[in-house]
């Protein structure tokens, strides 16, 4: 058995976005694309992402941190959005991968709404629900040489801040890196278990700084 | 598709008869097979990273990441990178050549298309419907009357080359308008700089200050070297009024005011020497610091005709007559470089030497001091708590980060077993580090004290002697280099009509005289990218008047390296020194987010000579879009994208070496040219043959390169040196060695060799060269790795390398003297001649080139408030605000803007501000505001904008920001004229002034008195208040759009027809 992860260093994310269009430009031309631009050059432009890169502020200046999050499915254990669709079209493989059969898919939206990541995106073409496979399509890869069964993001990211691998390897490069760092899952109050872990920023510097 | 991107007009006739890309069915039966992957050099931005590119079986990209283990980017890509598909299936790209329909205004957007026979014609022979005399005429008549520069540093061996060859000595890249500040002043303090110049050490570094870096010169690599400092539990400090981009993950934030990086270098330099926390070792040896500088002044305080000069003796074992020092073992002067001196770094007193190397020449006693003596009046001035009051960061944490940096500097130094020797001939068993390096851009450079401002930063390098050795800043390879070349001058052609220029030597007395020669050279030992060393090797004519179109080496601009274009638009219009006949701009956008004043820029484009004709009369765009600036031009040339063409990232231009070694790269032709537009470089190869231009041609007048693949491989700048360094002679040879016909094949194959390298003066191992995956490094051997600038070994090699012509030492220069020399022009007291009268070489008239030859022009750098500041101009008590950019990670100027993956993630911006600020006026987050700067617009009245705010704590609360290059013009880029980029976002560009206050001179251009770079960052405004609006202001005229309706859906699936993605337009516009 496999479950896999993706492990996301904050402490060398700089929020480029290299991740959310390699992750677009991969999964567009694979099984599960394609992924949409609704009004691509126009006044109210729509694009579909599978993995959005999210910067907020905390802390009042000069204190300041800014972070970048790069959020995406988190692959649940206890998915949420597979417990509410009515037709069963979304599910969890014994990998751990939740994908979404899109022949059974009705676009109910129930998925969406459940959700607690915003991880799921309507296909306003097609008339379905699309959302990250963990490029399920190059990690199950024959063709692809063995270094790139890897998911896009993974491949892509110019700082290696992300590492793909399996919680059930116990050497495995992912299980190392929550095991010796203080990784967390995000809003795990929500009880769906996510799976994706971040590794959270660990600046050196504690000055604090009078105006 | 390879074969079609030849550059005649022959091959485009079949080309075009078939469709770009092959049935689908092809691709998609294949879709359970291995792409095909290529490999090639990213052009998104100017990082260079390397590229693997993958294609469908019918030749389509379906994927685009990076190249592992690239010495770049090792596999990793950003957004612009990975959105590459859409960059080259672009809407917005220009289909054909295009000419101004004739009976229309610039800037109405109406346009012909012209077939490539057309445009090489119209090129050659001018029309007069247009103005335009043609190519052919200007060449004849005044080469220099044509002005040729880019707005990218792409292609700058090529143009330079074509211009050289042209004959006109107006010719240049962007760095004028970029950094050139951080380039000129790193050069001439210590013959490097930093991007592709130097970098950190990251292997050994463990504190790193970034001081106001652009998200641009190698963004990747950048980063990624950054974690590996933090990594290995260095520190990383960000120096800039936001923090916002690279500062979100450094480990320390210093808020610094906005124009006073100098003061706070010299703080931290006053703590470091008020301790004596400094490389006594290294400032002695490896810096002028211990070198006697002449006390000569009269009872006034002004100087005579030897003060601050240094002063010299002739070194007895060489016979030269060179730079002195006290040495400490006799007490006496003696030469820099005899060996066996011991300099003393403290001197003060008086000296007998001989006045000039003549034999019998009199001795007299000089009055004089080191130049680390002399600097100790200079850093009174920059106490912990005097640097706080300019700079606003607090003195205690000066004197905290000056303690850090030499806690890490000298008790945490490295010491590797290598063995070196310097250029005194001393051998040094280890080889020291000091893990403290800095990296700085745009944030210190686009300032009217930037040069000044670079220079406090090198000084601060010297005291912690963190200057390549392990850990520290260190040179990228062919870098270091001393200052030097000769500037062309217009008029010294050749007999073949290519550029020629005058090489100055001078002899300087300890007296003050100074005897002075001449020599005329050809390319390329005149080129239009030297640094003078020297006032009488200004190109300025008897009465001080600058020559070049730019007033690039005069006494305006007297250090600008990489020449001035935004001076380029003003001066055109003015004529000042001399009519252009026509501009070609490349990758610039000059009538858009390149211009200095955007309403002054149309205004000179727009406006008639009383000849009737425009008063520049032909402007020429090249570009692989439909742009901003296009509309304003009279012929538009389309360029492809960098996935359908060569191009050579070289080791004479800007290349991708690393701290550790010479590096390289290139991009080929790897998907097929899509429309009617061609390679600029298959263009330039072929406009020059046709013209008839010299290097261009064969014997019998043919055309001499196929194409600009072939150029890169046969072309050589000078012998045995070329356009790329790696895999020459049999491919074991590298930097200096004959042509291989097969070089490009070592650069595109699909791994990287090792091949060790079988040329070079050193001993025993020659190092190893990587090549593969289309980029080139050469490792070099650790004992010539470290200390390069004097290390005897490395200074041979680089000589057998022709990255410099002699070995002798690059001493940094602590104390500049050739600024000296140039304060001592001020007075009328630099006895130097110039080179047409041979009289001595007079001061400018203009009262404010005096001035600020007098005033700013010190050898030893120090803060002064940014020129535009002045009482007169923006006072920051009228104009309390300072305004800045910072470039997205997401965008590279307007190249994303097209690309529907990378404007979705930035559609707009909005400018940013402290939240306390926005109370303190009486706005909130999202109001739009209007504010105003001193600058007048069309209506004489001050320019005021219109902008959205955004609060953002991470913000100085006296500075207001935003991401650059954001805004489109209404129809340009093949966007919709009411997106947002088009309603919502702005620029600066409104609000820039080109001249200076008065009380700096009369018209004078506001860039930086040293380097002619543009003080984009002086920029002050006030804030009036909330306004009613929910667009900006202004926005621009219309752009005429020449592009097709754009698809509603865009559905790409590589496999699949393009018409079922949505890209209907790619096929079609074949047919």
């Amino acid at each position: 058995m496999s479950k896999y992860t993706i492990v996301i260093d904050l402490n060398k994310c700089y929020g480029c976005a290299g991740c959310q269009v390699a992750c677009k430009e991969w999964n567009t031309s694979g099984p599960y694309g394609p992924l949409p631009d609704i009004n691509p050059w126009g006044k109210d432009q729509w694009s579909m992402f599978w993995l959005k890169v999210l910067h907020y502020e905390s802390g009042k200046y000069p204190n300041v941190q800014e972070t970048s999050m790069p959020i995406g499915c988190m692959h649940c254990d206890e998915p949420a959005c597979v417990k509410v669709c009515p037709v069963g079209a979304t599910y969890k493989r014994p990998d751990g991968i939740v994908l979404v059969d899109y022949d059974d898919c009705i676009g109910c939206k129930y998925c969406i709404n459940a959700c607690p990541y915003g991880a799921r995106v309507f296909d306003p073409v097609q008339g379905i629900t699309k959302k990250c496979t963990m490029c399920v399509d190059r990690i199950t890869s024959e063709i692809l040489p063995e270094e790139d069964r890897i998911p896009a993001c993974v491949r892509s990211c110019p700082v290696h801040a992300r590492t793909f691998g399996d919680l059930d390897d116990p050497q495995s490069e992912v299980s190392y890196l929550i095991a010796n760092n203080s990784s967390f899952a995000l809003n795990p109050e929500y009880g769906t278990k996510p799976v994706v872990r971040y590794l959270p920023f660990r600046g050196i510097d504690t000055v604090r700084r009078h105006k | 598709m390879k074969g079609t991107v030849g550059g005649t007009a022959l091959v485009t006739l079949p080309f075009f008869a078939e469709t770009v890309f092959k049935k689908s069915a092809l691709a998609e039966a294949a879709q359970d097979q291995p792409d095909l992957v290529e490999y090639t050099t990213c052009c998104s931005c100017i990082g260079r990273c390397a590229l693997e590119v993958h294609k469908t079986a019918d030749g389509k990209p379906r994927f685009v990441t990076g190249a592992r283990g690239a010495i770049v980017n090792d596999g990793g890509v950003c957004a612009k990178g990975a959105a590459g598909i859409m960059h080259y299936f672009s809407p917005a790209r220009l289909r054909h050549p295009l000419i101004r329909v004739k009976d229309s205004a610039r800037g109405e957007g109406k346009f012909k298309r012209l077939t490539w026979d057309e445009l090489y014609k119209l090129l050659n022979d001018g029309n007069s419907d247009y103005g335009f005399l043609g190519l052919k005429k200007i060449r004849e008549t005044g080469p220099w009357n044509l002005s040729f520069y880019g707005g990218r540093d792409q292609m700058s061996t090529l143009n330079g080359f074509f211009s050289a060859m042209f004959g006109t000595t107006n010719y240049g890249a962007h760095g004028g308008f970029c950094s050139v500040n951080v380039l000129a002043g790193g050069i001439y303090s210590v013959g490097g700089s930093f991007w592709e110049y130097g970098a950190q050490d990251p292997e050994y570094a463990k504190y790193h200050m970034v001081i106001g870096l652009a998200e641009d010169h190698f963004p990747n690599m950048y980063k990624k070297e950054l974690n590996i400092i933090r990594e290995n539990q260095g520190k990383v400090v960000f120096v800039g009024p936001h923090k916002m981009g690279l500062g979100a993950v450094a480990d320390e934030w210093v808020p610094i005011k906005v124009g006073t990086d100098a003061a706070f270098f010299l703080g931290l330099c006053k703590v470091l020497f008020d301790r004596k926390l400094y490389d006594e070792e290294y400032l002695r040896y490896y810096t002028n610091a211990a070198q006697l500088v002449i006390k000569s002044k009269n009872p006034d305080g002004t100087p005579k005709q030897n003060h601050g000069l240094l002063l010299r003796v002739k070194n007895p074992k060489t016979g030269q007559w060179v730079e002195a020092v006290l040495d400490k073992k006799t007490g006496q002067p003696q030469a820099f470089d005899f060996p066996g001196v011991e300099p003393d770094l403290y001197f003060s007193g008086q000296i007998s030497v001989p006045d000039s190397p003549k034999e019998g020449s009199p001795i007299a006693t000089y009055e004089v001091a080191t130049a680390f003596t002399l600097y100790t009046e200079v850093l009174k001035d920059y106490t912990p708590d005097k640097a706080e009051k300019i700079c606003g960061i607090t003195a205690g944490d000066i004197q905290r980060i000056a303690l850090e940096m030499a806690d890490v500097a000298f008790n945490q130094a490295i010491a590797l077993p290598i063995p070196w020797t310097d250029y005194l001939g001393r051998e040094h068993k280890v080889t020291i580090g000091r893990p403290v390096s800095f990296y700085a851009m745009r944030g210190i450079a686009a300032h009217s004290n930037g040069f000044q401002t670079t220079r406090a930063l090198h000084v601060l390098q010297m005291f912690l002697g963190a200057i390549d050795n392990p850990g520290s800043f260190k040179y990228k390879p062919p870098f270091p280099k001393p200052i030097g070349g000769s500037v062309p001058v217009p008029g010294a052609n050749q007999s073949d009509g290519s550029i020629g220029g005058f090489a100055v030597q001078e002899s300087i007395h300890n007296d003050g005289n100074v005897e002075t020669q001449w020599n005329n050279v050809r390319y390329p030992h005149a080129y239009t990218y030297v640094q003078p060393s020297t006032p009488s090797g200004l190109a300025v004519d008897e009465n001080g008047r600058p020559l070049l179109l730019d007033h690039a080496y005069s006494w305006e601009f007297p250090f600008s390296a990489h020449r001035v274009i935004s001076a380029i638009p003003v001066t055109s219009y003015k004529e000042d020194p001399h009519r252009a006949e026509c501009h070609i701009w490349y990758m610039a956008q000059m009538q858009w987010n390149n211009a200095y004043n955007l309403y002054d820029n149309m205004k000179f484009i727009t406006e008639k000579h009383k000849d009737g004709r425009y008063k520049i009369p032909f402007i020429i765009q090249v570009d692989a879009f439909y742009s901003d600036s296009a509309t304003y031009s009279d012929l538009v040339i389309p360029d492809t994208t960098f996935f359908e063409r060569y191009d050579a990232l070289s080791l004479l231009d800007r290349p991708i070496s690393k701290v550790s070694g010479p590096g390289d790269c290139m991009r080929h032709p790897i998907l097929p040219v899509l429309f009617d537009s061609r390679p600029w470089g298959d263009v330039v190869v072929t406009l020059g043959a046709k013209l008839g231009l010299p290097g261009f041609i064969n014997p019998d007048s043919s055309q001499k390169f196929k194409d600009y693949g072939d150029f890169i491989v046969r072309w050589e700048y000078k012998p045995g040196v070329g356009l790329l360094a790696g895999g020459r002679g049999d491919g074991t040879e590298v930097c200096h060695a004959s042509p291989n016909p097969g070089q490009l094949k070592l650069y595109f194959q699909d791994k990287v060799q090792p091949i060790a390298v079988t040329n070079g003066d050193v001993e025993g191992n020659k190092g190893t060269e990587y090549i593969g995956n289309s980029w080139w490094y050469m490792e070099l051997p650790d004992s010539i790795k470290h200390y390069r600038n004097v290390n005897k070994a490395y200074l041979k090699w680089a000589k057998s390398m022709k990255f410099i012509d002699s070995d002798r030492p690059i001493i940094l220069n602590f104390y500049s003297e050739v600024i000296q020399k140039f304060n001592l022009a001020g007075y009328g007291m630099w006895q130097g001649k110039h080179r047409v009268s041979g009289k001595q070489n007079l001061p400018p008239n203009d009262p404010g080139l005096i001035k600020r030859l007098r005033e700013l022009y010190q050898p030893l750098p120090f803060w002064y408030p940014p020129m535009e500041w002045a009482l007169d101009g923006a006072d920051p008590e009228k104009y309390p605000i300072a305004v800045v950019t910072q470039r997205p990670m997401w965008q590279y100027h307007s190249w994303q803007h097209h690309n529907p993956w990378t404007r979705a993630l930035l559609p707009r911006n909005y400018a940013y501000i402290n939240p306390d600020t926005a109370k303190k006026y009486g706005v909130n987050d999202l109001d739009w505001i209007e504010i105003e700067s001193r600058y007048p617009d069309p209506q004489d009245k001050p320019s005021r904008m219109r902008v959205q705010i955004k609060c953002l704590d991470g913000t100085r609360p006296d500075t207001l920001w935003t991401w650059v290059s954001v805004p489109v013009r209404p129809g340009a880029w093949g966007l919709d004229p009411d997106a947002p980029e088009v309603r919502k976002s702005f620029f600066w560009n409104w609000l820039y002034s080109y001249y200076l206050p008065k009380s700096w001179g009369n018209n004078l251009l506001n860039f930086d008195p040293f380097s002619g770079m543009t003080a984009w960052n002086d920029l002050r405004v006030r804030i009036i208040g909330k306004v009613d609006t929910s667009e900006t202001y202004p926005i621009s005229t219309t752009a005429g759009s020449l592009q097709l309706k754009t698809p509603k859906v865009l559905n790409y699936n590589a496999y699949k027809e393009l018409n079922n993605s949505g890209l209907h337009y790619v096929e079609a516009e074949k047919q």
